[in-house]
């Protein structure tokens, strides 16, 4: 009996240890088959031509041009996919892949564009008027097309000669130079757009300093340095684009130097402001074309695609009721308490930096002022009303700050932490009261207000502005002269204040930090997009 | 033993058919539109965003959508996501091993510390040993992952610069670097899980302490290490060996916190990343993947029960 039990102990163990054997081999069987290599220690050496690790917030969606929707993508197409144009540190427009400003003739419908010579894609394929004819078509024709409704005022595109292309509108559309300076000015290869079509996205070629090279996983894009580059031998020979969604951990990667880069977004503010005080490290911040606002539903009360409704909610009636919540608002407060500081205070939609910026009038916080106009509005108090904020802690804690405020005035706002997405598809849908939400901002200033005014657009939160708002708008559209465009972009902001349907709380900015010994190799331009190769910003 | 197995794997295969139909509902009950997702701030034209929802088959009645689902199940095509147009089967084959080797260290973690931990404290019922292997486990139990790990980045990589603090080398690339940039991580989760398996091992091994065969075995004048390590400790395993399989299934659903952490695109991550983003593609295949790895573990521990204890093997067979 001794021996059997001996036995089959024995087997007992023999089979636990097999077991154990295999299960360990299918693990490193796995290990090994997972192509996510990523980031290695190696991604540590900053030298020059070494590997280059810089960290975002949030997963790029799909690596083209034409369909990319995503902030951090531009970041990653800054570095291999550039554009006819590009914004330069002094956020001006300026030409990258063009060899000067385009031409505009015909009264404002006849954009002509000069083209860089000697350049090659990443593909060794040349770079040619048909490739930006091709690229823009495809912008203004494929049906996923991002890019589509940017570009809705063009009419066609025309190859004058290999070097020549020119750009027919169906109207007058100043802020067109500027969007050739975004995603739609990219020109991708046409010997890549042939080969792989709606998949461009998995193995994208454009010109740039750096070539695609892999995306192995989700958050991870592999770049390497160009051979056909222009401009020159690039500083690092690789960059790996990593994804951290938390800003803990961002700030110790950082710290560690498991990443060489915490871009826009990867930081918390008051990581960022110990960054600051930090010798080893170089922490930037900028102010960015966007801002942070409370829309409120005024008109969109049956959802942005239907006629404008009014909504249900009190403010909606009452355009002092909107302006007494703006003035309960301490502006530099919540930037102090929940920002550290970070961003500017500020009562419009354009930035200061902007060549368009009017300083408007910036009142509050004025509590009597609110009381009193809360009082002639004779609607009993307290007003009872539902922010919704994207799910996040900062964004709770500025919600809850702004209800704070609101209410010596006779405003009970109850915060809603909502996920993003759903926010966003309730606030379209008109299913909000006030919806605290950011914009990170264009360098027109036409694309960071007409959207968001105009009832019919997915962006437009707030309803139907009424036309003291949107002819000023619509007229800006028509000129390219700066100046007239600056006095009718202040006129349109007085009249958004009046109207009160988004009332703004700050200029956003955009926070960089990497380690010194990068010094050097990081342009940062406002509207927070990296270089790694100065001869790449425009 | 036979009809025991098939009885099993019947059940599995049900279980499996069930998981598939509540995850495709599940998602479909997620508030907000994945072709809105996909626009981030919504600057796509609504022809776009139908476009988008006719591509992907998002416009169709759900029972066809679920029809078209299984069939690319079958087939292996688990198609593209719609938010980066990578092929779903490729981002399964990059995170699942990275889970998978995940999950493996972290429960030999939790094994070597937490079985043996529950023995000594059963031996040691109410003396220090006792006290002090229970407080670690309940310190085990209430740290919060996410905490545990950035404690030990700061320490291990940004203070002592011995392990790096994030990302993922494969083993194939470098043994070494794999294991230093999955050891942390494993820990952590490995605590965790050893916590669980100390209070259930010396839970077993109280009972099996008092049972009559243990007392037959110290009244033949056995040494009480043979007592524990040979009677009482083979019987105990049984219960442990049923939470292991637990605690696996667990793991291999996806850490999201600690992938987080430590830059590992896992399952987790990727599951993470995808509800976000409202993909519903790479949703449901993660979703259903997973579910299949829990259901083949409890399997294989059915099994396992069936093989090692012929009383499993006969009440299944008998019912």
């Amino acid at each position: 009996m001794s021996a059997l039990m001996v036995s089959a102990r024995r087997k007992l163990a023999s089979r636990i240890l097999i077991a154990s054997t295999a299960v360990a081999a299918l693990s490193l069987l796995g290990s090994a088959c997972s192509s996510a290599s990523a980031p290695n220690s190696s991604a540590t050496s900053k030298a020059t031509g070494g590997t280059l690790t810089v960290a975002f917030p949030n997963a790029v969606d799909a690596l083209d041009p034409t369909t990319d929707t995503t902030f951090v993508g531009r970041i990653v197409f800054a570095n291999m996919c550039l554009g006819l144009y590009g914004i330069n540190t002094q956020e001006q427009v300026s030409p990258v892949l063009a060899t000067s400003m385009p031409t505009v003739t015909d009264g404002g419908l006849l954009y002509t564009i000069h083209l860089r010579s000697g350049v090659k894609f990443n593909d060794g394929t040349a770079l040619n008027a048909q490739a930006v004819k091709t690229s823009l078509d495809r912008d203004l024709t494929l049906s996923t097309s991002a890019r589509a409704v940017e570009l809705s005022a063009v009419k066609t595109v025309t190859v004058v000669n290999s070097s020549t292309v020119q750009i027919h509108l169906k109207q007058p559309y100043s802020p067109l130079t500027t969007i050739l300076a975004d995603r739609s000015g990219i020109v991708m290869s046409p010997t890549a757009l042939k080969q792989e079509g709606s998949k461009f996205g998995e193995h994208p070629v454009c010109v740039g300093p750096y070539a695609f090279q892999s995306r192995p996983s989700l958050n991870q894009i592999n770049l390497v340095a160009s051979k056909d580059y222009y401009g020159g031998t690039p500083k690092y020979s690789k960059i790996v684009f990593t994804v951290i969604t938390d800003p803990s951990t961002c700030y110790t990667d950082l710290l560690s130097g498991a990443i060489n880069v915490a871009a826009p977004g990867c930081l918390a503010p008051n990581d960022y402001k110990l960054l600051t005080k930090n010798s080893s490290f170089v922490a930037k911040s900028l102010v960015s074309p966007g801002y942070e606002g409370i829309d409120i539903n005024v008109s969109n009360g049956a959802g942005y695609s239907k006629p404008a409704t009014p909504a249900s909610n009190p403010l909606a009636k009452s355009a002092a009721l909107r302006e007494a919540l703006s003035l309960t608002l301490n502006r530099s407060t919540i930037n102090k308490v929940v920002f550290a500081g970070v961003n500017q205070p500020g009562c419009g939609p354009i930035s200061p930096l902007s060549a368009y910026y009017t300083a408007p009038s910036c009142a509050g916080p004025d509590i009597a002022k609110a009381k009193q106009l809360v009082a002639a509005s004779h609607v009993s108090t307290p007003i009872n009303l539902t922010l919704m904020v994207p799910t996040g802690s900062i964004n709770v804690e500025q919600g809850e700050l702004i209800a704070a405020e609101a209410k010596p005035a006779g405003f009970n706002i109850s915060v809603q932490p909502t996920e993003f997405t759903t926010a966003l598809t309730d606030a379209a849908a008109g299913k909000f009261q006030l919806f605290d939400i950011g914009w990170s901002g264009r360098v027109d200033p036409d694309q960071d207000t007409t959207a968001f005014y105009t009832q019919g657009n997915p962006d437009d939160y707030t309803g139907e502005a009424p036309s003291s708002v949107l002819s000023p708008l619509a007229k800006a559209d028509q000129t390219t002269n700066v100046a007239q465009r600056k006095t009718l972009y202040a006129q349109a902001v007085t009249a958004m204040q009046q109207w009160g349907g988004i009332i703004y709380i700050f200029s956003t900015t955009n926070q960089l930090a990497y380690q010194k010994s990068d010094t050097g190799g990081v342009t940062f331009t406002p509207d927070g997009l990296l270089h790694f190769t100065p001869s790449a910003v425009g | 033993m036979t009809v025991y197995v098939v009885r099993r794997l019947g059940v599995s295969v049900f279980t499996l058919v069930v998981a598939s139909m509540l995850v495709f509902l599940g998602v479909r009950a997620v508030p907000g539109n994945p072709a809105i997702a996909l626009t981030g701030n919504a600057d796509l034209s609504p022809g776009a965003i139908a476009a988008i929802e006719r591509q992907y088959g998002l416009n169709e009645p759900l029972p066809v959508q679920y029809i078209d689902w299984l069939r690319q199940i079958v087939t292996g095509h688990l198609g593209s996501s719609p938010v980066t147009g990578l092929s779903i089967t490729s981002e399964l084959a990059g995170a699942f091993p990275i889970t998978l080797e995940l999950t493996i260290l972290a429960m030999l973690i939790g094994i070597v510390l937490g079985v043996p931990a529950g023995i000594i404290a059963a031996v040691r019922r109410g003396k220090a040993a006792d006290y002090a292997g229970s407080a670690v486990a309940l310190f085990g139990l209430s740290i919060p992952s996410f905490w545990f790990g950035i404690l030990l980045i700061l320490i291990f990589a940004v203070k002592l610069h011995v392990l790096p603090a994030s990302s993922y080398v494969s083993f194939l690339t470098s043994p070494a670097s794999n294991l230093s940039h999955m050891i942390m991580p494993a820990f952590v989760l490995g605590t965790g899980v050893a916590a669980v398996l100390m209070r259930q091992m010396r839970s077993a091994m109280l009972e099996a302490l008092r049972a009559d065969y243990v007392r037959t075995a110290r009244a033949k004048g056995l040494p009480e290490l043979r007592v524990v390590l040979k009677h009482a400790l083979r019987n105990s395993l049984v219960t442990v060996a049923t939470v292991i399989g637990l605690q696996i299934g667990v793991l291999l659903s996806g850490v999201a916190v600690t992938e987080d952490v430590f830059g590992l695109s896992g399952v987790g991550n990727l599951t993470i990343n995808a509800v976000f983003q409202r993909d519903y593609p790479t949703i449901q295949a993660v979703a259903l993947i997973t579910a299949a790895a829990v259901i083949v573990i409890n399997f294989a521990m059915d099994f396992l029960y069936a093989y090692l204890s012929p009383r499993v093997r006969v009440e299944g067979d008998a019912q």
